[in-house]
This record gives structure tokens, sequence and C-alpha cells, in this order.
């Protein structure tokens, strides 16, 4: 999914009408953005369980909050930001607990879910900073412009990181 | 050109201006190193990409509170259609009778409603007023028989004073 450029118009008109009132449409941005977050949230955390109850809390607090959204174009930023929160803030409380069980294998001819887990195993072996700008980059398609503003950080930085992460994998990965 | 390393990551992703673009792909184009920092760039990116997404394992939905008037008001066109379906029933069994005229609807249970014939209705109006004109006219002459009555008194008071003699 593409999501430098993702149906702001779409997202704005469903936001509109939960400001309006008309709550149940946020089911609706539920439906757009689930998937995506908990993709997110998975491959930071390293959790399923875990993470669809962090993603529930994301979209929780969203809701909460989408009266303080500035531009509502800018949506999918914003909800990106509020599950780096999310993950951070769980990170942080977890320091030092060891999620990742799997081995990593080596990159011969892997199935699909042999894949996903060796790279959801490699990717908790980065550093958080780095392990978010993967998974924004690579698998939620963001623009590093957005990865800077959800990481608060220069465009530069995260473009370090990426390529920092890309050496560690390549090293895990094979 | 310099080598693009420093612009690998834009270079692939293609967020690079497309003048810079197509300066580094003919770059790229030229210079061995570049095309093996690439490769082994767009290798490790293509084994990520291999694992692909999950799907939640469940569906977030939020239930969101109401207020009781908005609840209430949900109900109301099937307790309306309810209503309506129990009276069309009653009224073809026979047991209610439904009329609308002037503005106005009639139920009657149990009887037919009574036939207003216009003529009857105009009758009926007129005998009313001509009885409530027969109730005044027959007040007026009670009055004027008591008025009468009292004026015959006095004459004949009077006629019986002139008769009596002085001294009598």
């Amino acid at each position: 999914m593409k999501l430098g450029s993702l149906k702001p118009v779409d997202d704005r008109k469903i936001i509109e009408r939960v400001l309006k009132g008309d709550t149940d449409a946020f089911n609706l941005l539920l439906r757009r953005w689930e998937k995506p977050i908990y993709n997110f949230i998975v491959r930071m955390i390293g959790d399923r369980d875990e993470a669809m109850d962090l993603c529930q809390d994301a979209f929780m607090k969203a809701y909460r909050e989408l009266d303080t959204l500035k531009d509502l174009d800018r949506f999918s930023s914003w909800l990106y930001r509020i599950a780096h929160n999310t993950c951070f803030s769980k990170l942080r409380k977890d320091h030092g607990k060891i999620f990742v069980e799997l081995q990593p294998e080596t990159r011969a001819s892997r199935m699909p879910i042999e894949s996903r887990l060796a790279v959801e195993t490699a990717l908790q072996h980065l550093p958080e900073d780095q392990r978010e700008v993967v998974v924004l980059k690579v698998f939620q398609s963001l623009k590093f412009e957005e990865i800077a503003a959800i990481q608060d950080a220069p465009v530069s930085t995260v473009k370090s990181r990426l390529y920092m992460a890309f050496e560690k994998l390549r090293a895990i990965l094979g | 050109m310099s080598h693009i390393t420093e612009k690998l990551a834009e270079f692939i992703f293609e967020e690079l201006p497309p003048p810079e673009m197509a300066e580094a792909r003919r770059h790229v184009a030229e210079c061995a190193y570049c095309r093996e920092q690439l490769a082994r760039f767009e290798q490790t990116l293509a084994m990520l990409k291999a694992a692909p997404d999950l799907e939640p394992p469940r569906d977030i939905v939020f239930e969101f509170d109401k207020p009781v008037m908005t609840r209430l008001w949900r109900w109301f066109p099937a307790v309306a259609a309810l209503a309506a379906i129990l009276l069309v029933t009653i009224a073809l069994a026979g047991r209610v009778h439904i009329q609308w005229r002037d503005s106005q609807v009639t139920i009657a249970f149990g009887q037919n409603i009574p036939a207003v014939d216009p003529n009857q209705a105009a009758l009926t109006a007129e005998i009313q007023r001509l009885q409530g004109h027969l109730a005044y006219l027959e007040d007026r002459q009670q009055r004027v028989e008591s008025d009468t009555m009292a004026t015959v008194s006095q004459i004949q008071l009077l006629a019986r004073g002139q008769r009596t003699p002085p001294g009598d």
C-alpha cells in the first residue's frame, strides 16, 4: 500500500463525519487502517497477541484525540505517530524482555510463512529506531519525510538508520 | 557524478526529484561500484518483502454510546409499522371502523360509523336554530304576561280607590 498517496480525501470525509457526531463512521477508518497499523505494531513488538491489544489501544487513543488533529489530510501520519508512541511506550515498559525465540533461517528457498518468521526474528535484532524505519519504509511505504515526522528526527537521520538497518539485516538474513 | 551511496535509498524508493533520478540512473549504468551497492540493497529489500502481511486475528469494533432518545427513535419506524399493521388487521376483521372526514379520523369499535346525509345535517342544524329561537320567544312571552298581570293589578287598585266615597 502506498501510504504517501493514501486517499487522504476519503479519510478527510470520514473524519469530518466523525467530528460532526457520526461516531459510527470511525469504524470505517478502523476497517481501512486496522491491518496496516496491526502489521506495523506486530513487526515492532514481535508478539501478535500483544500487538492486537496495542492496536486497539492506538485506535482508541486516535478516536479520543481526533479533534486535536490539525491537518485532516495527514491522518495516516498522525495515526502512525500514535501507533509509534504506543509501541515505544510498550517497549520501554518491557525493556530487556526477549520476544524473539526463533532462529533466523538462511535465505535458501523459504516458504512465505518461513520468510515472515525469519524477517520478524531478524527485525527484533535491530535497535527500535532502525526497526521502525525499516517497517515504515519497506512494509508501509511511507516517505522519508513522513517517517521523519513520526520519529521526530531529521530526514538524514532516518536515511542513516535505514542504511545501518539494512547492513545488519543482510548479515542476519544471509 | 560521484557515487550515489548517500542517495541510494531515495534512488531505490524513487524519492529523488526527476532530474536527479535521471542522472543517478545514468551514473549507475556506468559505475560498477554503485551497481554492486544497489544490488546488495535490493537483495535485502527483496528478502524483507518476501514476508507477507498478517491478517489481524480479530476485527476491532467500537460501540459508541448514543443519547437515550436517539436509541428510542431508532425503534420508532418498527413500532409505527407494527401499529399500522395491527389497525389494518383489526379493521379488516370488521371490529374497528375507521373513517376520514373533514380532516378528522373517526374510529368506531364494534359498530359501523353511521352514514351522515348532508341534507339531513343541514336540516338538523336548522331545527336546532329554530328550537333556540322558540325558547327565546317563550321566555319573552312569559315576561310580557308577567308585566301585563302587574299592570292589571295596579289598574284595579286605582279603580277601587276612586269608587270608595270619602268618609266611609
